[in-house]
């Protein structure tokens, strides 16, 4: 059992150093913010797509809005960074505010205003992944990041009714 | 047991980071200067160390005492050097677990996975990495 949680553990580091090196790659070689934070997002959003078909193998058929947050916020969440979201809120408009408070991609990285300029294009590629889970749902998602307090994060769900 | 300062060498002899909790002597050299001279030691007593030793086993530096106070040297795999300065009640074994854990524990978990930190770099910025490792040394010298 520990040698279980250990290997996901390094599973989860893997990661961790592979998207640290996708983000410096990415940032190496744009000049442009926009074109970057638009790789990223792009990248997030086909991840999160192929996620969603590998995730979604035993979950129920018919699911609402609130139950595909849920999954997110309780599977996704767990199977990605081993832990869930630790609150989520709504204003009942259609905007979910999914909080984590100790994101572990920016753990590591600072718990004061050092690099808070960059970490919202640190979380890009997060961001994509979610809208890439919602979008295989078929629903239309936009997740921005808020990065105020490190290492607390909160990703703002607003999904987009199409009627 | 007091900590005095703590100096961080890379594999090419740069000094990345330096903190100094407690010091009273000041050199007369630049701190550049400084740097260089601690290298050019460590690196003169370990090449020494190789053909000097009195047995033929593999004979690593650890640590070197003056009549006030003991230095203790901690080399990775990686050829990161870590050289700690510490009053003469530390117990060499103890200081050379906390060495160990500073880079298992602090160096790798807030430098080495911060992406934001080029592990190439000439030096850290990560101020966790400072905030972390003065908790850490606060609370080896109340115990």
């Amino acid at each position: 059992m520990a040698k279980a949680i250990q290997e996901r553990e390094i599973g989860l580091d893997l990661f961790a150093f592979l998207h640290g090196e996708v983000y410096s790659f990415v940032t190496r070689t744009g000049t442009d913010p926009e074109q970057q934070s638009t790789k990223l997002r792009a990248m997030g959003i086909r991840a999160g797509q192929v996620l969603q078909e590998r995730l979604n193998l035993e979950a129920p058929r018919t699911q609402d809005e609130v139950d595909i947050v849920r999954f997110v916020c309780r599977d996704v969440w767990t199977h990605l960074y081993l832990k869930q979201i630790d609150k989520l809120r709504t204003d009942n408009k259609g905007a979910y505010y999914l909080i984590d408070n100790e994101f572990c991609l920016i753990k590591q990285v600072s718990d004061s205003m050092q690099y808070l300029r960059d970490l919202p294009l640190f979380l890009e590629f997060t961001c994509g992944l979610i809208q890439g889970i919602f979008v295989q749902f078929g629903i239309s998602a936009i997740v921005t990041p808020e990065v105020t307090h490190p290492p607390m994060c909160i990703f703002k769900v607003q999904i987009h009714n199409v009627k | 047991m007091t900590v005095y300062n703590i100096y961080i060498f890379n594999c090419d002899g740069q000094c990345i980071y330096y903190w100094q909790w407690e010091r009273s002597g000041d050199s007369n050299v630049s701190q550049v200067e400084e740097f260089k001279l601690m290298y050019g030691m460590i690196f003169s007593i370990k090449s020494l160390i190789n053909r000097l030793s009195p047995i033929d086993v593999d004979n690593q530096f650890g640590s070197f005492a003056t009549n006030k106070n003991r230095l203790h040297f901690y080399e990775t795999q990686s050829k990161l050097k870590f050289i700690l300065n510490t009053d003469l009640q530390a117990d060499t074994g103890k200081v050379h677990e906390i060495l160990k854990e500073i880079y298992t524990g602090y160096y790798v978990q807030y430098v080495v996975k911060n992406p934001f930190c080029d592990i190439k770099g000439v030096s850290i910025e990560s101020s966790l990495f400072t905030k972390k490792l003065n908790c850490f040394i606060s609370s080896l010298s109340i115990a």
